[in-house]
């Protein structure tokens, strides 16, 4: 601004004048952009329920955005920046926290932080004297803002073997817990780059770790971190690697299931998927004590080898009444035992489980082999433009049908853990939302496979259709 | 092994010229770096009377890294296993370059006087050490004869523990 104003005081009044009017131009142009910016948020928002606002970076971007954090904290409460550092970093970034406790308790505030209020000495390097860590006075003494006094060797060293522990940020002083600030180690560190490399590697991860907005990109040897204005259960997609994961667990993105219930279904699928199919394909539970029972060979009389129980395996009633009539249990029974209510709960709960895991994972198995379609197709488009039919651009939409198929059928595999865990009357309206959605995916599956360039009208149809069910089904059922 | 650091050097004359009370360091004759500690039972403790050998090694890296420190004798101590290893937070985390032989042998020393059964090495000990602080609390009158009959056990199982290690 102040180049510009130079500018116009040695140009012409002319000049002057058309300047100022195409500043205001500028203006206004901003002020519309602004504007539209909004409305387009706004209109995202509504349309799109998976639509996050978040940007990501490689992480050495993240220093501007903590500079500007810490820049506007240290205005705000007239200290330094390396003081104002250290306060962001002891709320965990939190910038109002951190002014509320300012303006409360400072001093307290300061405690708690580990920050000594005084003001760095002009000299921290002191003449020679007898550093009380190595005995030796050959070393300039480091005088840190508490007062104590080493040399810069042994700073040096302690730093070393505090980075070799994986502290960084919070490396204190050696004789109290008054934190080392990002100017002490520069001023110590001046001559060794490998050391100071190492240490502001590991700040860095140290911060996007405890930052609540910013989180690293869970991507196999991916350097990307992403930034978002609000901490939220949803869908943020690396730049660099294409990964798409939650922003508040970490895991793969998983709307409509909300973080814990999809963490406790993934512990479910490690823990016991494998060995519960076995469990209800192949074995009976004790009438009695309820544990699984394998038949591997024999008659259908069964001893439980537990409680020592005689049953038949054939009506899971006691043996006893076998006695006289053998296999009475080939008669129809239309009254069920009282027994069998326990253990039918048990058993009922493992056929819950397995149900909605065999469909999870069917869906599952079905988005890997959408890649494959998506492929097939791209030949498909290939040969029909060799033969003459249409053109490569004619057939492009049956390339997006391909992508809606995967995300939807992708929402489609996330639903099932938040049908699982659910209970009441709302399962019913999810259900019935989910099934329209796996219905329209079908037709749209199938569709995709046959289409041919007339059928287009209709496949485009059947798009818009599925992504409506999708979108309604995401928006009425909000994970957060 | 390179020359020993003037730091270790003189602490170890000063452990020498000035000792603690209650407490004898020497450093061993083939290894500058091992040293022999014997720490007296500290007053009004479970301990008192006692006396209690331990080592203590001061590695490559120290004063960077804490020294090793073990108990030699066996000692019935909530924080303090069977093969004499202590759970104190400065020979661990918190450990400082400032802080010195001197030093750690004292908070040992302040570790047998006031033992800290919410942080147990041996859970055995500080099982004991809790409940039956509880029901000493509890028992008003009785208490102080059980308390006695606890410690003077105690006093009795280490004084054992002594003699024994002075046969063998």
């Amino acid at each position: 601004m102040a180049f510009d104003s130079q500018e116009s005081q040695t140009s012409s009044v002319g000049d002057y004048y058309e300047s100022e009017e195409e500043e205001e131009d500028d203006y206004k142009y901003f002020e519309e952009e602004d504007l539209m910016e909004d409305s387009e948020t706004f209109s995202k928002e509504n349309s799109d329920p998976e639509w996050y606002e978040h940007s990501c970076m490689p992480s050495q971007e993240v220093w501007s955005i903590i500079k500007k954090e810490v820049c506007q904290l240290s205005q705000d409460l007239q200290v330094t920046d390396p003081i104002a550092r250290l306060l962001l970093y002891s709320t965990k970034w939190d910038k109002s926290l951190a002014v509320s406790k300012f303006n409360g308790d400072k001093n307290q505030f300061f405690i708690d932080a580990h920050i000594h209020p005084s003001k760095p000495k002009r000299q921290p390097l002191e003449p020679c004297t007898e550093c009380p860590i190595c005995f030796s006075s050959d070393d300039a003494n480091y005088q840190l803002y508490c007062g104590h006094s080493f040399c810069c060797d042994c700073w040096i060293s302690y730093i070393i073997s505090k980075l070799e522990r994986g502290v960084s940020l919070g490396i204190e002083c050696m004789d109290c817990d008054v934190l080392m600030g990002f100017e002490v180690i520069d001023t110590l560190l001046v001559k060794r780059s490998s050391v100071i490399r190492r240490y502001y590697q590991l700040a860095l991860s140290q911060i996007v770790e405890s930052h609540p907005l910013l989180r690293w990109c869970p991507g196999r040897d991916c350097d990307m971190v992403f930034a978002v204005k609000e901490p939220l259960p949803k869908r943020i997609q690396c730049t660099h690697c294409n990964l798409a994961t939650c922003f508040q667990c970490g895991e793969e993105y998983h709307s409509p299931t909300d973080c814990e219930s999809f963490k406790n279904w993934l512990l479910k699928c490690r823990d016991d998927s494998e060995t519960a199919h076995y469990i209800t394909s192949n074995t009976k539970d004790c009438p009695k004590c309820s544990s699984a029972i394998e038949k591997n060979g024999g008659c259908n009389h069964i001893r439980c080898t537990k409680c020592s129980f005689d049953f038949c395996w054939m009506c899971l009633s006691a043996w006893a009444k076998h006695n006289n009539e053998y296999y009475a249990c080939s008669r129809y029974q239309a009254d069920p035992d009282v027994m069998k209510a326990k253990v039918t709960k048990a058993r009922e709960a493992l056929k819950k489980y397995i149900f909605y895991f065999e469909r999870w994972d069917n869906h599952h198995k079905s988005l890997l082999l959408e890649e494959e379609t998506r492929f097939k197709i791209q030949t498909r488009i290939k040969e029909q433009v060799s033969n003459g039919e249409g053109t490569w651009i004619d057939w492009q939409y049956l390339l997006d049908a391909a992508d809606l198929l995967r995300k939807c059928r992708y929402t489609l595999k996330y639903t099932y853990p938040r049908a699982y865990w659910m209970i009441g009357d709302k399962k019913h309206l999810f259900e019935y939302q989910q099934a329209q959605l796996e219905l329209e995916i079908e037709n749209l599956s199938w569709k995709v496979e046959r289409a041919t360039i007339t059928d287009r009208a209709d496949l485009e149809r059947q798009m818009a259709v599925t992504e409506i069910r999708r979108v309604t089904l995401l928006r009425d059922f909000k994970h957060y | 092994m390179a020359g020993l650091p003037k730091r270790i050097l003189k602490e170890t004359q000063r452990l020498l010229t000035d000792p603690v009370q209650g407490i004898n360091a020497t450093p061993d004759e083939q290894n500058a770096r091992y040293f022999h500690v014997v720490v007296a039972g500290p007053k009004d403790s479970p301990f008192e009377g006692g006396t209690f050998k331990l080592e203590l090694f001061l590695p490559e890296e120290y004063p960077m890294a804490p020294p090793k420190v073990r108990f030699m004798t066996k000692i019935y101590h909530p924080n303090i296993d069977k093969l004499g290893r202590i759970c104190l937070d400065i020979l661990k985390d918190k450990w400082s370059p400032a802080l010195q032989i001197r030093t750690v042998l004292l908070s040992i020393q302040a570790l047998l006087s006031a033992p800290n059964p919410d942080d147990p090495l041996a859970n055995d000990v500080a099982d004991a050490w809790k409940t039956n602080e509880h029901l000493a609390i509890q028992t008003g009158e009785e208490s102080f004869l059980y308390m006695y009959f606890i410690f003077t056990s105690l006093l009795y199982f280490t004084r054992f523990c002594l003699l024994f290690n002075n046969f063998s």
